[in-house]
């Protein structure tokens, strides 16, 4: 068999969408993880004397990554949104001894998280196109993170996912360190910090339950087993699991990192930091404590739900009083992952339905107001709010921006995040009520601190002692417009464009008819009984 | 019908993407209110066939459970558009209060900033309040109403450049976004009980699904009242329209006040079967609150003299009236619920004439307090007749609805009564003020050349009091009744009717009186009374900042300085670490273990004594 006919393989069964059946193979989610790595080596040792093929390597982390989500693209519609096992899977024996094996897959979930790195993936590129320094180890260490968290979303075995999950920080801290802004040094090494931290909280919380598990394998399928574990286990591994994925997403109070860290990377980094790699604490949630630690799920709801609302909170509060528009951005990027953990803490059907969607949505919102925040700091060349004033009518891409990124934030009905909010809301009135009156205060404190920033940036008086400001680029405006757009499509069209007068999709299945796979089954734990009269 | 719905969009569309100038921005707004009105028109005429209009479209579906009850194994929000008299009805008020708004603009709004965003935002209110009149899913009406309530914070902070504007816009933002939240709280908590949000299929059910208690239905009455509260601006949620009052577009403040003022009795009448099916208790302390609500409203705009403040007051109070209606009727057979809403559409028009009147009146007076104005009556003739007529609808618009749901001898309607009072009062007071007595000459102001307004604009606000009437005098006749809610409504008492109608023209004749006597006097004790306010709500305020803002952001604040400091102690930590491994890794290995293993002994040594003994 030729590496074309593996590779090039039409799917074993009939998809239902038009435009299906375009390829399939044994090893797509290694080709989506491992060509970006491939590229990356490949720019890393093509010879550039003095820069000559900056634009070329450019064009080629670009093109890879537009590669890269076309595959995906093709796999989220291919996918088969009935089965509730995990799709596209991969499996080789790889540490036999120890039980770890190189697997890979997707579920609905998961296909929705991988959709969401590659358009986030794409939009750090072409955030990126400014670098005009060392752009050979930029785009390198830029290809290395997609490439890491993708994995991370990807892998089967908890073993591998440490592997992925650790990596990320690297590349991203090289990069922060490399080309970050004049608090680079304090940025790179509180990103270390915290998430050495989370690694090691995960690293522990799997070797727990590979303990308690018999030894045999890292697996997701036997370690992740519904109730393989005690509920004191559970317990114990799940608290350990809420730290590793509050140092990501992050939560209150180990958010410690984000505002250095989005606030001096580089526009692209952060926004794959506040985008991709920030949602993966939540997938990590979703995965080990809400699908496999039902038991704990219950107990610990509380506690998420607090950790929720103050999160919210605090990122409002410390957006209304920031001075710093980046920072204003970090700390607003804070609130999808509030409401994402709020719908964990709900413990019900809908509520973690919803926070499955807000996986995708919160992912996208995050990043969109970080990079427009940082955006609109270059073209204005200014980061403080008292200089930024009135910036409307000069900055007009800019400004339409950063209101559906407000809007986005605050679930404004046509953006996808409403959908995700409504039913977040919806599921965690039900068993957390005071949580999710807590969070809707928080939101409240949100949209003030977001009515302020707006009203002082964009239509305020205008500032005459500021410098000189300019409009987005057209790189600029179509790395943000791409995830503003991806929130309103998802917005207007939740369950895919349908021929008109008939239910067949056109040429979108419908991302919240993708994400259903395995859901139901993750929530079945989590039904309530109908009360008796 | 869904055309309704899509032109106002269009109209939009067309307007952000590709218009500049004043009068196209305007010309398109006017051309896209019209069509729909005309639209609308059409759909009536079909209504004279047909009861009801109903499409639904699917918007999504989700299967979250395949186990549990059956109404919670799905999740999924439907477009339902359903179209009935009283939707008809709801929207041409809508759209013609928004006509003349936007005629008396393109004249006397010339001078305001940024046209074209203006006019686009309007047509997205339209296009918005057309989606809430329409809606028959829960969640569909919230998403409506929440575009329509982000349309009203931009309308009411329009005058961007200006800061004081653009400051108490906040208001208008933060205080209806909490009352919107707590109507969606309150759609979500009827959601966890009942696992539908779809008006049809709730109703039903409220007292037969397993699980139901009064206990919820009365949670999730007292949320949805209080985010309809807040959008019909009732007393204590009214600061969010006085505020801008002075500070937006008068054109701005005439449409939301008229736009909102219909929306919400609306969705109130469609959602009182939920508040109804609570408890007569909650009823009654809803319908008192309303009831409070209104007498404060008057109480506070008959203090100050700030004509469009007391205007906006006096017709929050006029509405609270109507809404205690509504709800008090249905501890009863609440045959007659759909009087308030039938009173309301006389109420909004001349709101929103008495609005753009009294601005008129105060922009050629160049003063915003009444004191300083006076003589309207012959300088602006038709601006003044528009303010009275406008003033006496409003104090006299809610006698039909009273008179036909509330009894004259419940305490309800006690309260009621007393507020319909002051409300007539607080009305008439603006008329009187700038249109009677002496018209003073002040620095820079020579009255004189006090002029009425341009004859393009001076109709409108005429018009819309005239509409004002004309809907006042159906919402007498069972008949319109009948046609709004397709049931049969008997007529009461002519004795009852004379009841109410003396009330508020009772009230007119204080007013008239007092003024008459002595108009300085008069409006000197309203001067006095909103000192003492605004000292109260400024000492209330600063206590606000001081223990609650200051002290949350001060929590926050520490907060977000103690981490950093935590932060450098860690990255100290790892620094320290790094160099002790990078000198470890240069020196001698055995020699560092050995030491290593010493000093852990010893450490080990002094932790542990009994180990070492």
């Amino acid at each position: 068999m030729t590496l074309a006919s593996i590779v090039f393989q039409t799917s074993p069964t009939p998809a239902p969408v038009p435009g299906s059946n375009i390829f399939s193979s044994p090893i797509l989610l290694s080709v989506l993880l491992w060509v970006p790595v491939v590229v990356a080596v490949a720019i890393a040792v093509m010879p550039n004397p003095r820069g000559r093929y900056d634009l070329l390597m450019k064009q080629i982390a670009f093109f890879t990554n537009l590669g890269v989500v076309a595959v995906m693209f093709i796999a989220y519609n291919q996918f088969e949104n009935f089965l509730p096992t995990a799709q596209y899977e991969e499996k080789l024996a790889w540490l036999p001894s120890i039980g770890v094996t190189y697997h890979l897959g997707v579920d609905g979930p998961g296909i929705v998280m991988l959709l969401m790195s590659g358009l986030v993936g794409i939009a750090a590129v072409l955030a990126s196109l400014g670098v005009r320094e060392r752009v050979r180890a930029y785009f390198c260490l830029l290809l290395l993170t997609e490439s890491a968290v993708n994995g991370a979303i990807v892998a089967r075995d908890m073993f591998v996912l440490i592997l992925f999950w650790a990596a990320a920080a690297v590349p991203i801290a090289l990069l922060i360190l490399g080309w970050g802004g004049p608090r680079r040094n304090v940025a790179a090494w509180n990103l270390v910090g915290f998430w050495g931290v989370g690694t090691a909280a995960l690293g522990i919380g799997t070797l727990a339950l590979y303990g308690a598990t018999g030894g045999q394998s890292f697996d997701m399928d036997t370690l992740l087993k519904v109730n393989a574990v005690t509920p004191r286990i559970q317990i114990a591994v799940s608290l350990v699991m809420i730290v590793a994925a509050a140092t990501r997403l992050p939560l209150f109070p180990l958010h410690g990192w984000v505002r250095d860290v989005l606030g001096e990377a580089p526009v692209g980094v952060a926004v794959i930091v506040a985008g991709a790699s920030g949602r993966l604490g939540a997938f990590l949630l979703l995965r080990t404590v809400i699908a496999a630690m039902p038991a704990a799920g219950h107990i610990l709801s509380p506690l998420l739900a607090a950790l929720a609302a103050l999160t919210v909170a605090f990122a409002g509060l410390s957006a209304l009083r920031t001075a710093d528009i980046r920072h204003a951005g970090a700390y607003l990027s804070m609130v999808p992952g509030g409401i994402t953990v709020l719908g964990f803490a709900a413990a019900s059907p809908l509520g973690i339905a919803g926070s499955v969607l807000s996986l995708f949505t919160g992912g996208l919102a995050a990043a969109l107001i970080v990079g427009v925040s940082a955006t609109l700091a270059e073209r204005a060349q200014s980061r403080s709010l008292f200089v930024l004033s009135g910036l409307a009518p000069r900055m007009p891409n800019v400004a339409w921006l950063l209101t559906i990124a407000a809007f986005a934030l605050l679930g404004v009905p046509i953006l996808a995040s409403y959908s995700a909010q409504v039913m977040t809301f919806f599921g965690a009135f039900k068993t957390q009520p005071i949580g999710a009156f807590a969070v809707a205060a928080g939101l409240a404190i949100t949209a003030i601190a977001l009515a302020v920033l707006l009203r002082r940036v964009l239509f305020g008086a205008p500032n005459s002692q500021a410098p000189g400001v300019s409009d987005a680029s057209l790189g600029e405006t179509w790395y943000l417009g791409l995830l503003a757009g991806a929130l309103l499509w998802v917005g207007l069209f939740p369950g895919g464009p349908k021929i008109p007068g008939t239910d067949f999709p056109l040429f979108d299945p419908g991302l919240m008819n993708q994400m259903a796979a395995g859901v139901s089954d993750m929530t079945a734990p989590y039904v309530q009984p109908t009360p008796t009269p | 019908m869904p055309f309704i719905l899509l032109v106002p969009l269009v109209s939009f569309l067309l307007a952000v993407s590709s218009i500049r100038t004043r009068r196209s921005a305007s010309a398109m707004a006017m051309l896209g209110t019209v069509v729909t009105l005309l639209l609308t028109l059409l759909v009536a005429w079909g209504l004279t066939r047909k009861s009801s209009y109903a499409a639904t479209y699917r918007y999504f579906d989700m299967s979250v459970a395949f186990q549990g009850p059956t109404n919670f194994q799905t999740f999924g929000i439907q477009l339902i558009l359903q179209v009935d008299h009283l939707t008809i009805a709801a929207l041409g008020v809508i759209e013609l209060c928004i006509i003349a708004a936007l005629g008396w603009h393109q004249v006397l709004g010339r001078s305001e900033p940024g046209a074209a965003r203006f006019h686009a935002v309007v047509t997205l209110l339209l296009f918005s309040s057309v989606g809430v009149l329409m809606s028959g899913d829960l969640a569909e009406l919230f998403g409506f109403w929440a575009i329509a309530g982000a349309m009203t914070y931009l309308l009411l902070e329009h005058r961007w450049g200006v800061d004081v504007a653009a400051t108490r816009a906040r208001v208008a933002l933060a205080l209806p976004f909490l009352t919107d939240l707590s109507f969606l709280c309150g759609i979500a908590w009827l959601y966890a009980r009942y696992g539908t949000q779809t008006l049809s299929a709730l109703i039903p059910i409220l007292h037969t699904n397993p699980g139901w208690t009064v206990r919820s239905l009365v949670v999730g009455s007292v949320l949805l009242f209080i985010g309809v509260a807040g959008r019909l601006a009732l007393w204590p949620f009214s600061s969010w329209l006085t505020q801008t009052s002075t500070t937006a577009p008068p054109a701005a403040v005439a449409i939301v006040q008229s736009v909102w003022s219909v929306l919400a009795i609306v969705v109130l009448y469609r959602l009182m079967p939920i508040l109804g099916a609570s408890s007569p208790q909650a009823l009654q302390m809803l319908a008192v609150a309303c009831g409070v609500a209104a007498v404060a409203g008057a109480l506070l705009s008959m203090l100050g003299n700030e004509p469009r403040r007391a205007v906006s007051l006096a017709g929050s109070g006029a509405a609270a009236i109507l809404a205690a209606v509504v709800i008090d009727v249905y501890r009863g057979p609440a045959v007659f619920a759909v009087a308030g809403v039938a009173a309301m559409l006389a109420i909004a028009p001349a709101r929103a004439g008495a609005f753009v009147a009294i601005s008129t009146i105060a922009s050629a007076m160049r003063t915003n307090d009444l004191a300083e104005m006076g003589d309207a009556l012959r300088r602006m003739r038709a601006s003044s007749i528009a303010l009275l007529v406008s003033t006496v609808v409003v104090g006299l618009g809610s006698a039909s609805a009273v008179a036909y749901g509330i009894s004259t001898r419940s305490r309800v309607g006690l309260l009621l009564g007393e507020a319909m009072l002051l409300v007539a009062i607080a009305g008439l007071r603006v008329f009187l003020g700038a249109a009677t007595g002496p018209l003073r000459r002040r620095r820079a102001f020579e009255p004189d050349r006090v002029r009425e307004a341009p004859r393009e604009a001076v109709g409108y606000p005429y018009w819309l009091a005239v509409g004002g009437v004309a809907f006042l005098v159906a919402s007498f006749v069972a008949a319109w009744l009948n046609f709004l809610d397709g049931k049969q409504h008997p007529a009461p008492s002519l004795a009852a009717f004379g009841v109410w109608l003396a009330v508020p023209v009772i009230g007119f004749a204080a007013c008239t009186f007092a003024f008459v006597r002595s108009k300085d006097g008069a409006l000197a004790a309203s001067a006095v009374g909103g000192a003492y306010l605004a000292r109260v709500t400024a000492f209330l305020q600063a206590q606000f900042d001081r223990f609650v803002v200051s002290p949350a952001t001060d929590i926050a604040r520490r907060v977000d300085n103690w981490i950093p400091e935590g932060d450098s102690a860690l990255g100290r930590f790892i620094t320290t670490a790094g160099q002790l491994a990078l000198v470890a890794a240069r020196g001698p290995a055995i020699a560092f273990v050995v030491v290593v293993a010493v000093a852990l002994a010893v450490v080990f040594a002094l932790l542990a004594p009994g180990v070492a003994r």
